[in-house]
């Protein structure tokens, strides 16, 4: 069975090479009097006293050869070939289309590669590049800068090359790529375009062609063009073809085809609207700056340098490269999600002993989660999240791999049957939430909920965030929500702070080092200063200083201090998570990695403060601090119930004040509020809800009924 | 011991007649579709078991070049070896290693390997194929829907009610199935294959693909078919002959007249020609039983169920892993990783430092 496939349709003749369709004689003369006429008419032109020698790169079907012979000053013509297929079907099938070009005397054929024929080339008029389409290594090899370069050496100063050369509708990248290439070899170059029917019905768009000389090929010269009776096209219309949408040329700025330029093009291009305005547009030469290739890890190293907000997990799977007609981005996409089942059955373990026999080669940290992985896998495979754990950068190579063997795969794109139970959604949905790994945790953030596998103290795992309900995670790992307030700072001015994390139960530490109380009274700010606790109203105005224990003191001196030396610890680690693998962290999650880096800086800006007034204050003197007895009930630090020795008798407030005295006061409201009994009865109706204590719960319903609104809490407050 | 050796051309119609009466071979170890593949840009190497001169197995495998420089070596339908024989694993083994050997071997990481072999009834594997992974994807479906083929009235008491129903009501109605094995009428069913896909939202294969394929195939072991109504065609299939089996391979209907039941007259014309030219089984190839309502293959199935049928279950697809190849490749992968340009700092870095 061949690849050439000949067949008639609609009374014409259809020629196809391995699936691709080469003419249809319905319209194939819009194709090759450009391709062929043309150069010929300018080499006549420019030589009208010397018989011409003509080369046609392929062409084996014979209709370029066709339109050459035309002219009667071509004294030779040499037609290379490679395939005896098409050259038997030139000769036969396609004999009356090519109106007998072969039987011509001034025709040698030669079977062979255009590769093999070229460096023994010399003094031709025109070269004629009709080769197939560049699908593959070897097609597009014959489009670099040293296949052009030997072209050049095979013509004539001033000689004529015309190259067959892709659409600059559909793969405006790929086109560019050809003229630039030609460009670089030193000739100048003018792209040219036309409609083929019969392409467009394939969907292959427009059609292009690219016209080359060592001496710049001019409008005037164009405008006088003598093409031959039997030619249809005119030199009008060959013009037509020289306007290209001015959106092209950015599209066309790329990077000469040195190795695989122009693969990757054909395959990762960009089409471009055929629209107005249009232009006449000329190939520049560019700066010798090397393009986008054909392999993973170039194009991994290209999504490394995509500019910030092109960096999502879905642009690294788009900088793979796509690599053959059919695989899509789309297909990659989705696919990747079928990564599920390779993970469960692939066995790590095995890969694991696999690597640590070259242990001697590898990095030392390579080797220690190499040998973590394989210490915890003895105890069976663990989740996938805790592999990650383990050892984040080894494993997530080792998926990257797999999933690679997979996707570059073509038939797997196109497979009818998937082993997972649950593969039956065909549509990419968003990463968040996916099982896929690849969505999930081997390029993850280490900001994220996954984040386990870094060292990092339980208490940063979320230190800053704009949401209301947000948390900060006590030393024990425990959620305390975080304070808010309207305004606070340590000099009184007013603008709004967070909390950034919980130094203790009790204390939190804001963004501007101030540390405040918690749990958090509705409508109030308390710092905790080194002169005792500051209560502050929502509007900002004191309302009282306490006496604290001497402990929230030492607390917040002992943490600020030791935070300084975990904060700088973890932020090593996160520097050496991003110095790595840089490009996890432009991941939308990952983004986080980025933000993290900064949240890690705000806290130590904010601890810094801290430490400075803590280890400046020195220790608190004995009249700073208040230990209640221990029969006492706590409702604020400062702020106590001491129980009646009545069993039938309420209990009594007290307040220890920060000048040393304490005030008793009832538990029941006064007859007129004072500033610091809205704050109290916060306090109290806090203990009756929370803590539960029912024997405040008349005190309280009288506080109602007495002051009733007017213990509303003030706007401005968290 | 069974010799191993590299199948050549000589090969050929022996090899074919071998994978024709081979329980568990299918087309895809076919030398018409070796050709196919290879027009496709694949690697194919084929590799014999010889006992004396005597052909009794090997398999043909597909690498295909791959950017990531480590790629997948798969053998579709195969290998043919005798799985139950006591010398099966270390064949198997010798097979693996030869093909690992082999040019598109040479950048292999993982081989495929899909034999149809039922599944057993406690759903045990043949030892060689124990402990293998599970490969993610089929290239051929694990389950299957296949329908014995006979005389007429054997095969529609075999249909479901709905299925004899709608078959028939279609040709009252006026639809035409006509079989083709003309190449040229790849276009037309191209045109039915791309506006199912675009319809149902499925990933479709290329023009040029199914032009190789049709090229690779028809006349000789394929076949197209259309159901036409007033000349429109509403629906297309086309089917591979290989061994006592017909199988529906690719196939679709576009979104008009509906209530025509094209399709069920399609599968019908399919089913009698079959059966009318001495094949035994008619593939559906791909089906999903009642409980996987959320595949995407479940309306298909039900639809195809309505020929009467028996599911057939396979093995799937294994992989062998080489594991110090992956291992080669994701340690090179980690050295790029680490050689790359470093990530550039933040403000908020430069701070903490």
């Amino acid at each position: 069975m061949s690849h050439v496939y000949l067949e008639t349709r609609n009374g014409a003749l259809r020629l196809y090479l391995n699936g691709d369709l080469q003419l249809d004689s319905h319209d194939e003369r819009l194709y090759h009097e450009p391709l062929a006429s043309v150069p010929t008419a300018l080499a006549s032109a420019r030589a009208p006293r010397r018989p011409l020698r003509v080369l046609i790169l392929g062409g084996g079907d014979g209709l370029a050869l066709r339109e050459v012979l035309r002219f009667p000053g071509v004294r030779e013509v040499h037609l290379v070939d490679r395939d005896p297929a098409v050259l038997r079907i030139g000769e036969t099938a396609l004999a009356e289309l090519n109106r007998g070009a072969f039987r011509d005397g001034r025709v040698r054929v030669h079977v062979k590669d255009a590769r093999d024929f070229l460096p023994e080339a010399r003094g031709f008029d025109v070269v004629i590049h009709d080769l197939t389409y560049p699908g593959d290594v070897a097609g597009a090899a014959l489009h670099t800068v040293a296949a052009y370069g030997q072209v050049r050496a095979a013509l004539r100063p001033g000689g004529i090359l015309a190259v067959n050369s892709l659409s600059p509708e559909d793969t405006p990248q790929a086109f560019g790529c050809v003229g630039r290439t030609l460009v670089a070899t030193g000739f100048s170059a003018l792209p040219h375009s036309v409609r083929v029917p019969s392409f467009e019905d394939e969907g292959y768009g427009r059609w292009g062609f690219y016209f080359a000389s060592s001496r710049p090929i001019g409008l005037r010269e164009l405008r006088r063009l003598r093409l031959p009776d039997g030619v249809a096209l005119t030199p009008a219309g060959f013009l037509g073809g020289l306007a290209f949408p001015v959106a092209m040329a950015r599209s066309m700025r790329v990077a000469p085809n040195r190795t695989s330029e122009l693969l990757y093009h054909v395959y990762n291009g960009t089409p471009v609207r055929w629209a107005e305005p249009f232009r006449r547009l000329r190939i520049a030469p560019v700066p010798e700056v090397a393009g986008p290739r054909l392999t993973v890890a170039d194009g991994f190293a290209r999504w490394l340098r995509a500019p910030a907000g092109r960096r999502s997990l879905e642009e690294l799977l788009a900088c793979l490269p796509l690599s053959w007609r059919g695989q899509t981005r789309y297909a990659l996409l989705e696919w990747s999600y079928q990564a599920e089942i390779l993970l469960q059955q692939a066995d790590v373990r095995a890969f694991v002993d696999q690597a640590l026999r070259r242990a001697a080669d590898l990095p030392r940290a390579w080797v220690r989660e190499l040998r973590r992985l394989q210490a915890r896998l003895r105890e069976g495979v663990p989740p996938m999240n805790e592999l990650l754990y383990h050892g984040y950068r080894v494993f997530a190579v080792y998926l990257l791999v797999l999933l690679l063997v997979n996707l570059f795969f073509p038939d797997n794109l196109y497979a009818k049957g998937f082993s997972s139970s649950s593969s039956s959604s065909r549509s990419f949905s968003s990463s968040s939430g996916s099982s896929s790994p690849f969505h999930g945790f081997a390029f993850s953030d280490p900001g994220s909920h996954y984040s386990t596998f870094r060292y990092r103290p339980a208490f940063y795992r979320r230190s800053y965030s704009s949401s209301t309900s947000d948390n900060v995670y006590d030393p024990e790992g425990k959620p305390q929500p975080a304070l808010r307030f309207s305004f606070t700072d340590p000099q009184g001015n007013r603008r709004p702070v967070a909390a950034m994390m919980a130094l203790t139960p009790e204390l939190q530490l804001f963004e501007t080092g101030a540390i405040g109380c918690t749990p958090p009274v509705p409508g109030y700010q308390c710092l905790l200063e080194p002169g005792g606790v500051r209560v502050l109203e929502g509007a900002g105005r004191p309302v009282t200083t306490l006496r604290p224990p001497a402990r929230l003191f030492t607390d917040a001196r002992a943490r600020t201090q030791a935070q300084l030396v975990s904060l700088d610890r973890a932020a090593a680690d996160h520097q050496r998570w991003l110095d790595w693998v840089g490009w996890g962290t432009r991941m939308p999650a990952g983004q986080e990695a980025a933000s993290e880096m900064e949240a890690l800086g705000s806290m130590k800006r904010a601890l810094t403060t801290a430490q400075g007034t803590w280890s400046r204050a020195g220790s608190p003197p004995p009249q700073a601090t208040f230990e209640p007895p221990g029969r006492w009930t706590a409702l604020f630090p400062g702020v106590y119930l001491e129980p009646s020795p009545y069993a039938t008798q309420e209990p009594t407030v007290v307040w220890a004040n920060a000048d040393g005295s304490l005030r008793r006061q009832s538990v029941q409201p006064p007859a007129q509020l004072a500033d610091g009994d809205r704050f109290l009865f916060q306090l109290l109706q806090r203990r009756l809800t929370e803590g539960k204590d029912q024997s405040l719960s008349q005190p309280v319903a009288q506080w109602r009924a007495v002051h009733g609104a007017a213990l509303d809490v003030k706007p401005g407050s968290s | 011991m069974i010799g191993i050796a590299p199948l050549e051309a000589r090969h050929r119609e022996a090899w074919d007649a071998l994978v024709a009466a081979y329980p568990a071979g299918g087309f895809m170890q076919s030398w018409a579709w070796a050709r196919f593949k290879e027009l496709e840009g694949y690697d194919v190497v084929g590799l014999g078991l010889f006992e004396g001169e005597r052909l009794t197995g090997g398999a043909l495998a597909y690498g295909f070049p791959s950017p990531a420089e480590a790629g997948l070596l798969a053998v579709p339908d195969g290998p043919l070896l005798d799985w139950d024989a006591p010398d099966a694993g270390d064949t198997f083994e010798r097979l693996v290693a030869t093909l690992r050997r082999s040019p598109p071997g040479r950048q292999a990481v993982v081989l495929r390997v899909e034999p149809r072999l039922a599944l057993g009834g406690a759903g045990e594997l043949p030892a060689p194929l124990r402990g293998l992974a599970r490969s993610p994807v089929d290239l051929v479906p694990e389950e299957t829907l296949q329908v014995e083929l006979g005389p007429e009235p054997e095969m529609l008491a075999r249909m479901k009610p709905k299925g004899r129903y709608n078959a028939r009501l279609a040709l009252r109605r006026g639809v035409e199935v006509v079989s083709s094995l003309e190449p040229g009428d790849v276009h037309e069913l191209y045109r039915v294959l791309e506006e199912t896909a675009d319809y149902h939202g499925f990933l479709l294969e290329p023009k040029s693909f199914f032009i190789n394929l049709v090229q690779a195939l028809v006349p000789q072991t394929g076949r197209l078919a259309f159901a036409r109504y007033k000349g429109i065609t509403l629906a297309a299939a086309l089917t591979v002959h290989h061994g006592d089996t017909v199988t529906f391979l690719y196939g679709g209907h576009v979104p008009l007249f509906a209530q025509l039941m094209a399709s069920y007259a399609l599968h019908w014309h399919l089913m009698r020609e079959a059966a009318r030219d001495g094949y035994r089984v008619y593939d559906f190839y791909a089906y999903v039983p009642a409980d996987r309502v959320d595949h995407a293959y479940a309306g298909f199935s039900r639809f195809k169920e309505k020929f009467g049928g028996r599911p057939v279950r396979r093995v799937g697809s294994r992989d062998v892993i080489f594991y110090d190849r992956l291992t080669d490749a994701a340690l090179g992968a980690l050295r790029t990783a680490s050689t790359r340009p470093r990530a550039p700092l933040t403000k908020a870095a430069e701070v903490v430092r």
